[in-house]
């Protein structure tokens, strides 16, 4: 029985070996196939960036000024290309569907070297061209009769963010703009790069699905909410582009403030930049044009600047508003003559007259009687000559020459009164008139409201830079202004709301005197006047039209003012009254 | 001493039967060894199955807030300012002059004074995998101990 039942253990023994000889094949040839190769050079492990999605920027009531949006990087697998012979294939689509060029597509894949793996074709493709590649892709896939050289395998797709701009060009001197390389430059996005942009994170991630591991979550980067308020910024930026039409004009600035605590609400200046399009910026700004004149260009002011220097004559007591000054149409400073704006000669004045009628004479004559350490020393405490601290990148100082300077003359002190021989930019003006408008206290402007971090917003507060002058200083100053403009009919007066302000009209220097036919034009105001809700600044450069501010400025203060008790929702001063009464 | 060489082989098995012992005994040892890397292959594959599922996910994950962007972007797009004013003037509104403005006051009405912008909704960076998956047992047993 034993011998006979030999033969099938043996028959037992050599198919059970077969199989294990199979089994030890098999396992020989999985370790050794070229798949198998290449997942040992692969590594273990993937060394892999996470880019944080850059931070967004709201205005103040959540509409989104600069968000992401998903662009594509392009890229093949050259190993399926070299197996499946499709370089033509797939240069031909993505030249078609995504307007890269033919040649320089193909080129790189078939010149890619042998050891080369992968290639990048493009990036920064936009979703809708990587959409119809995805869709070509598939409705090739679908056809059975296609060979594989005109399929599309190979082709891969990585997502990343691109700062995207929905207001375009809305606010954009303020905003600034964002490079392929997630750099910001000018504007909020240059200021808050560091935490906009986030911090990237490198790790390793594991190739065996085994050994899986968290990918740890990148923190994006911080967003941002702006004091703007995108609505009164649309309605400035038409009202300022109706302006340089209407006065031919050859750039504007319009800033609006909150007075008691320095929020913009909002900056516009010429020339502005589609943020999409950031490419077209030497186009735009030509020849170092500033990106937002607000900020960044100085210049002679002109009267405005006499707002501070009746603030400080009234401060010192060197003047109160009774006292009188004969006008006689010149008077001599550190040995030269100086004129009023007409030439004229205006006779007895008191200090509302000055003012309304806008007396270089008069103020040159107030600075003597302020004395040149209590004039200097109080432009310094406006703020004049340094910057203001606003939280935008960019900002210029302006120039302020003081005594014991080289190129300060006794003169100065008399044209430095009604605003010419110093330069100032126009959120210097705006920051140090806020002291007059706010009680005496100056407030820093700032485009800050809060930043939201891992769900948790934090609101700035603001800041309180300075006390150049006293509450009653300031009450006189706002009840003098506001009378001025009504006395002088001024077209910056508007109806049923009580207002302050002040024009300022000065010639441009060329070749070292003075163009009559070329100023700047400027305006400061606010209201209404007993309860401060609006600070505006505007200037004009170069106006056709006219050359005086009280023709070209205040009409559009009086625009401006009339759009925003509207967007502010601000009531009459009767209503405001009676409510207060109530 | 025959005799007890007599006992061993009236009670020695017989070749065969020996034989027969031999193989079944080493085809239980192949059957405790299969089920054992039965075992290994089933646990591993589902290991490998939900590490590509997490795999997967994180992907989705990513994908998600890359679509949470674009959708906030094109709502803001649809929403822009330009966009407003063009749909209003296409509706027939036009814009007001400030002599049509007449201001109303309304008992109860408090007109907007803060900022009305909802937070973000709090991301959540607690680990995804639970230490149970990733702890070894005397882990546990140490983590157990702790308060």
């Amino acid at each position: 029985m034993i011998n006979s039942s030999r033969w099938r253990y043996q028959v037992i023994q050599y198919f059970l070996g077969a199989i294990c000889i199979l089994i030890i094949g098999k396992i020989f040839f999985y370790q050794t196939s070229p798949e198998a190769e290449a997942f040992r050079e692969g590594g273990d492990l993937n060394l892999t960036t996470l880019y944080p999605s850059r931070g967004e920027i709201y205005d103040r009531n959540g509409n989104l000024l600069a968000g992401n949006k998903t662009v594509y990087e392009v890229g093949v697998d050259l190993n399926t290309v070299r197996l499946d012979n499709n370089a033509e294939a797939l240069s031909l689509a993505l030249s078609v569907n995504a307007g890269l060029d033919f040649a320089k597509v193909y080129s790189s894949i078939t010149m890619a070297g042998a050891d080369q793996n992968y290639v990048v074709l493009a990036d920064n493709v936009q979703a809708a061209a990587v959409d119809k590649i995805k869709a070509y892709k598939l409705e090739l896939a679908k056809k059975s009769e296609a060979s594989a050289s005109t399929k599309l395998e190979g082709l891969s797709f990585k997502a990343h963010y691109q700062r995207f701009y929905p207001e375009n060009s809305l606010a954009s001197n303020v905003i600034g703009f964002v490079t392929l390389d997630n750099n910001g430059y000018f504007g909020i996005e240059q200021e808050y790069n560091n935490i906009l942009a986030g911090i990237p994170s490198i790790i390793w991630i594991p190739v065996n699905p085994t050994r899986v591991e968290e990918i740890p979550q990148v923190k994006p980067g911080t967003t941002l909410i702006l004091t703007l308020d995108r609505e009164i910024q649309s309605a400035m930026e038409t009202i300022l582009d109706k302006t340089l039409k209407e006065s031919g004009s050859e750039s504007g600035t319009i800033i609006v403030m909150d007075p008691k605590n320095g929020e913009i609400l909002a900056m516009t200046s010429t020339p502005r930049l589609n943020l999409n399009d950031y490419s077209s910026y030497s186009q735009v700004f030509p020849d170092s044009t500033p990106y937002n004149r607000a900020i960044s260009q100085a210049y002679e002011p002109g009267s405005v600047l006499k707002v501070l220097t009746l603030s400080t004559a009234l401060d010192t007591g060197a003047v109160t508003p009774s006292t009188g000054f004969m006008d006689t149409g010149v008077i001599v400073v550190g040995g030269v003559a100086l004129n009023n704006w007409d030439r004229g000669a205006w006779g007895q004045q008191d200090m509302l007259g000055c003012v309304q009628h806008s007396l270089n004479v008069c103020f040159a004559w107030i600075a003597t009687q302020i004395g040149a350490d209590n004039f200097y020393g109080y432009m310094k405490k406006f703020g004049l000559g340094h910057t203001t601290g606003i939280d935008l990148a960019g900002e210029g100082t302006g120039r302020l020459k003081l005594p014991g300077d080289s190129d300060w003359y006794p003169v100065d002190l008399g044209t430095n009164a009604f605003g010419q021989g110093l330069s100032v930019t126009p959120i210097q003006m705006i920051m140090a008139a806020s002291a007059i408008a706010n009680n005496g206290k100056m407030v820093q402007p700032h485009l800050l409201y809060a930043t939201v971090e891992e769900g948790v917003q934090q609101n700035r507060h603001y800041a309180v830079v300075g006390n150049p002058i006293s509450s009653q200083t300031a009450q006189t100053m706002n009840e003098m202004l506001a009378t001025s403009l009504e006395k002088e009919a001024s077209l910056a007066t508007l109806p049923n709301y009580r207002v302050a302000g002040k024009t300022g009209t000065a010639q441009i220097p060329i070749f070292g005197r003075y163009d009559p036919s070329l100023t700047n034009a400027s305006f400061i105001g606010w209201g209404p006047v007993d309860d401060p809700k609006f600070m505006v600044y505007i200037w004009l450069e170069k106006p056709k039209s006219s050359t005086w501010s009280s023709e070209v400025t205040a009409p559009v203060f009086k625009e401006v003012a009339e759009k925003l008790v509207v967007l502010m929702g601000i009531a009459p001063d009767h209503i405001r009254h009676q409510l207060a009464g109530q | 001493m025959k005799t007890l060489s007599q006992l061993f082989q009236n009670y020695r098995q017989a070749a065969w039967r020996t034989q027969i012992q031999w193989i079944g005994l080493f085809l239980a040892m192949l059957v405790a060894v299969a089920i054992v890397l039965g075992f290994y292959v089933n646990i591993t594959t589902r290991t490998a199955l939900a590490g590509r599922e997490i795999a997967y996910a994180q992907d989705d994950l990513i994908t998600m807030q890359h679509k949470i962007s674009d959708l906030e972007s094109q709502i803001a797009s649809l929403t822009s300012t330009q966009n407003i004013q063009e749909r209003a003037v296409a509706m027939g509104f036009i814009p007001a002059t400030a002599d049509e403005f007449m201001y109303v006051v309304v008992p109860g009405y408090s007109p907007k004074t803060a900022i009305n912008l909802a937070p973000k909704l709090v991301r959540d960076l607690k680990p995804i995998i639970l230490p149970e998956y990733t702890e070894s047992l005397f882990d546990w047993f140490a983590n157990r101990g702790r308060p």
